[in-house]
C-alpha cells in the first residue's frame, strides 16, 4: 500500500446533481426529469440515451438556464467546479456560446433563415469578444473549413436554405466551436440526417473533440450514435437514469432490463438474421406517472416489489449504477 | 427576375381593370348635362353639350380614346373649369401622400413597438391592452372617430382647427384618425407574426449562442415576422392613398379622395376615371415596392 499524496479527483467539466425539472400545468406540477445525476470528465463524450419524453433534452436545456418561465428547476450544476444553477440571467448568457455550445437536432430550424450562415457564425465572436466583424467572418470561414465544407469563402455568405442538411449540421458546429468551449451539448445532432451523412457528422464530432479537448453531452436515442462516440452513457427512463456506466461496460454487461432492451432494438452488423425486437408498450406520460419503478410494466424481470417501490440506484463498480431491485442483487459479468 | 415580370404584368392587368370598371360605372352614375346645365336647359342644348363632351360616341369608340390618351398620361379635361385632369390630381395628391405618410408613421410608431412587446410579454398588461385598444380601435368607423377626435380637440379644447388643409395643426386631427383605423390590425399581425416566430428552434439556438434578448428579439425574431408586416403595411399604404375618402370629407381635406368624392357628384368623368387610375397605379408600385423589400428581408424568397 503506497502512503503519500492522494491526489483529489479531477474537477468535472460539469457536474449534475439531483437535477429535478417541472412543468406548471393545468393538471399541477408535472415532474419531467426527476433527481438526475452525472459528472463528464474534461474531455469526455458522455451520452445520455432515451426514448422521447424520457426527459433527456429538458435536462439538456435545464443544463444551459433555457427552460421557459413555467418550468421549476432544482438541483446542483457546476460547470468547472462554479456553480451556475444559481447565476444572474446575464452571467448565463455569457457562458452559453463562450464555455458551453449547443447544438441541436433540426440543423435548418436552428439557423435563422433571414441571415447568412457567416453571419451567424460570426456573430458568437462579435457579440462575446467584441471581435470587429472582418475578423469575425474571416474566422468563419476557417470555422466552415475546419467543419469540412467546401469552398468556406463563398458559403460563409449562403443563407441556411442553400445548405445542404448536413452542410447545416456542420455549420451549426463550427457556430459552437467557435469560442472553444468546455462543453459541447448535442441534442440528437444526427436524428435529421440519412446514415452515411449522419456518420461523416460523428466522424467530424469525435475529431474535433479530440482537437479542442472539450467535453461533449450527446443527447441521443440512437445507440448507433452512442456505440461509436460516447466514453460514458446514462441510460434515461421517465425521467429518471435508469443506468449510468462506462459505455464499454454498459454495451458488454448492461444491467437494466430497459438497457437490455434498447441494446437487442440495435441493428447489428456483426450479428446478421438476428430479429431486432422491439420493447413492448410504450413509456409512460410525465402527467401520469407511473408507481414503483416507472419501467415495470413495460419489463420483462418485473417482479411484485417493482409495482410497490421504486429502485435506487446503486452502485455496482467503476461507477457503474443502476436502478433495479433486480440488478443489484445480480452481479455483473453475464 | 422572373417574380418581378410576373409582378409588373399583374399590376398592369390591376391598372387596366381599374380603369374599365371606372369608365363603366361613372356612365352608369348618370347624364352629366343633367348636372352642368341649369333645370331649364333645352334637349338641343344638351345635346349640343353631349357633343362637345364627347359623350354622343358610341361607348367603343370613347372608351378606346379615353384608353389612347390614358397611356399617354392625357386623362383630358374637367368638364367645368377645363383644367387638366393631370393638373388637378398632382394639385391633390401632395395632400394625401402627406396625410398618408404621417398617419401610417403614428399607427406604425405604436403598432409595431406595442405588439412586438405584447408578443413577448404574452398575457401581460401590454398584451391586455394591445388587444382591448385593438378591438376599440376595430369597431369605430373612421368618419365617427374624426367627428370624436373634432369634438374633444378642436371644438372643446381648442387646440387644432376643426377642418382645412395646410398647416401642421391641420394635419394633426386627419392623421390621427387615419392612425387609429390603421393601428388595430397592424399591431394585431405585429403581435401574432411575432408570436409565430417566437417558439421557432432559431430562436432557442440563439440564446443558446449567448445572444443578449434584445438581439434575439430584434435580429432574429422581428426580422423573420416582419414579412407579413410589410405585405399589410403595402395594403394600408394603398388603402389611405386610395380610401381616405371618408376622412378627407369630414376633415375637408384638399385630398385625392374628397376630390374624387366631390367629382363623382358632379358627374366629372374625366376627373373620376384620373382620380382612379392614378391610384390604382399608386397601389401597385406600392405593392411592388413591398414585394421588393420583402425578398430582401427573406432571403428564401430571394433565391426561389
Amino acid at each position: 500500500m503506497t502512503v503519500g499524496v492522494t491526489l483529489p479527483p479531477p474537477t468535472p467539466t460539469l457536474r449534475v446533481e439531483d437535477l429535478n425539472v417541472s412543468f406548471r400545468s393545468r393538471a399541477g406540477h408535472v415532474d419531467i426529469v426527476r433527481g438526475v445525476s452525472f459528472d463528464i470528465a474534461k474531455g469526455e463524450v458522455f451520452a445520455i440515451i432515451g426514448e422521447s419524453g424520457s426527459g433527456k433534452s429538458t435536462a439538456a436545456q435545464a443544463i444551459m438556464g433555457l427552460l421557459p418561465d413555467h418550468a421549476r428547476v432544482s438541483g446542483g450544476l457546476l460547470l468547472g467546479g462554479e456553480d451556475i444553477a444559481h447565476i444572474s440571467a446575464r452571467a448565463r448568457r455569457r457562458l452559453l456560446g463562450q464555455r458551453i455550445s449547443f447544438i441541436s437536432q433540426d440543423a435548418l430550424s436552428a439557423l435563422n433563415p433571414c441571415t447568412t450562415v457567416g453571419y451567424q457564425i460570426a456573430e458568437v465572436m462579435m457579440v462575446h469578444r467584441g471581435t470587429p466583424r472582418r475578423q469575425a467572418m474571416e474566422r468563419a470561414v476557417e470555422l466552415l473549413a475546419l467543419t469540412g465544407i467546401s469552398a468556406p469563402e463563398e458559403r460563409v455568405n449562403h443563407y441556411p436554405h442553400q445548405f445542404s442538411g448536413g452542410m447545416r449540421q456542420r455549420a451549426l458546429i463550427a457556430m459552437a466551436l467557435a469560442l472553444e468551449p468546455e462543453l459541447l451539448i448535442a441534442d440528437e445532432p444526427t436524428t435529421a440526417l440519412d446514415a452515411t451523412i449522419k456518420a461523416q457528422i460523428l466522424e467530424l464530432l469525435s475529431s474535433l473533440r479530440a482537437r479542442f479537448g472539450m467535453s461533449v453531452l450527446l443527447i441521443t436515442h440512437d445507440m448507433g450514435a452512442v456505440a461509436r462516440l460516447a466514453d460514458r452513457l446514462l441510460v434515461m427512463y421517465a425521467g429518471k437514469a435508469a443506468e449510468v456506466g462506462q459505455a464499454t461496460d454498459v454495451f458488454a454487461a448492461p444491467q437494466h432490463p430497459y438497457t437490455r432492451a434498447l441494446l437487442r432494438s440495435m441493428p447489428r452488423l456483426d450479428r446478421p438474421g438476428e430479429a431486432l425486437v422491439s420493447i413492448p408498450g410504450s413509456p409512460p406520460v410525465p402527467s401520469n406517472p407511473v408507481a414503483g419503478c416507472a419501467f415495470h410494466p413495460r419489463c420483462e424481470q418485473m417482479g411484485e416489489v417493482c409495482m410497490r417501490i421504486a429502485p435506487e440506484e446503486a452502485l455496482l463498480r467503476d461507477g457503474h449504477r443502476v436502478a433495479c431491485h433486480f440488478a443489484s442483487r445480480e452481479p455483473t459479468d453475464a | 427576375m422572373q417574380v418581378f415580370l410576373r409582378q409588373a404584368i399583374l399590376g398592369i392587368l390591376v391598372v387596366l381593370s381599374a380603369l374599365t370598371l371606372t369608365f363603366i360605372l361613372v356612365r352608369l352614375s348618370g347624364d352629366p348635362t343633367s348636372i352642368i346645365l341649369p333645370q331649364d336647359a333645352t334637349e338641343a342644348q344638351r345635346a349640343l353639350l353631349r357633343e362637345q363632351l364627347g359623350l354622343n360616341q358610341s361607348l367603343v369608340t370613347q372608351f378606346l380614346s379615353y384608353l389612347g390618351n390614358a397611356v399617354t398620361g392625357d386623362f383630358g379635361k374637367s368638364y367645368f373649369d377645363s383644367e387638366s385632369v393631370t393638373s388637378i390630381v398632382m394639385r391633390h395628391l401632395p395632400n394625401t401622400l402627406v396625410l398618408a405618410g404621417a398617419s401610417l408613421a403614428i399607427a406604425c410608431l405604436f403598432a409595431l413597438p406595442l405588439g412586438v412587446m405584447a408578443a413577448v410579454w404574452r398575457d401581460g398588461p401590454v398584451d391586455r391592452f394591445v388587444q382591448v385598444a385593438a378591438v376599440i380601435g376595430a369597431s369605430m368607423p373612421s368618419f365617427w372617430v374624426g367627428l370624436l377626435l373634432i369634438q374633444v380637440f378642436a371644438v372643446g379644447l381648442n387646440l387644432f382647427p376643426t377642418y382645412g388643409t395646410g398647416s401642421a395643426a391641420h394635419l394633426a386631427l386627419p392623421a390621427l384618425t387615419l392612425a387609429i383605423y390603421a393601428f388595430p390590425s397592424l399591431a394585431r399581425l405585429t403581435r401574432s407574426s411575432m408570436l409565430e416566430v417566437l417558439p421557432q428552434s432559431y430562436v432557442m439556438a440563439a440564446r443558446a449562442k449567448g445572444m443578449p434578448e434584445s438581439r434575439v428579439i430584434s435580429r432574429t425574431v422581428l426580422r423573420n415576422g416582419m414579412v407579413p408586416v410589410l405585405t399589410l403595411l403595402a395594403l394600408e399604404i394603398g388603402n389611405l392613398i386610395g380610401g381616405a375618402v371618408l376622412t378627407e370629407t369630414v376633415f375637408a381635406w384638399e385630398g385625392i379622395g374628397r376630390l374624387a368624392i366631390t367629382s363623382i357628384q358632379r358627374r366629372d368623368f374625366p376627373v373620376v376615371q384620373g382620380v382612379v387610375a392614378y391610384v390604382a397605379v399608386g397601389f401597385v408600385i406600392v405593392t411592388f415596392l413591398a414585394e421588393v423589400a420583402i425578398r430582401f428581408v427573406n432571403p428564401r424568397l430571394r433565391h426561389k
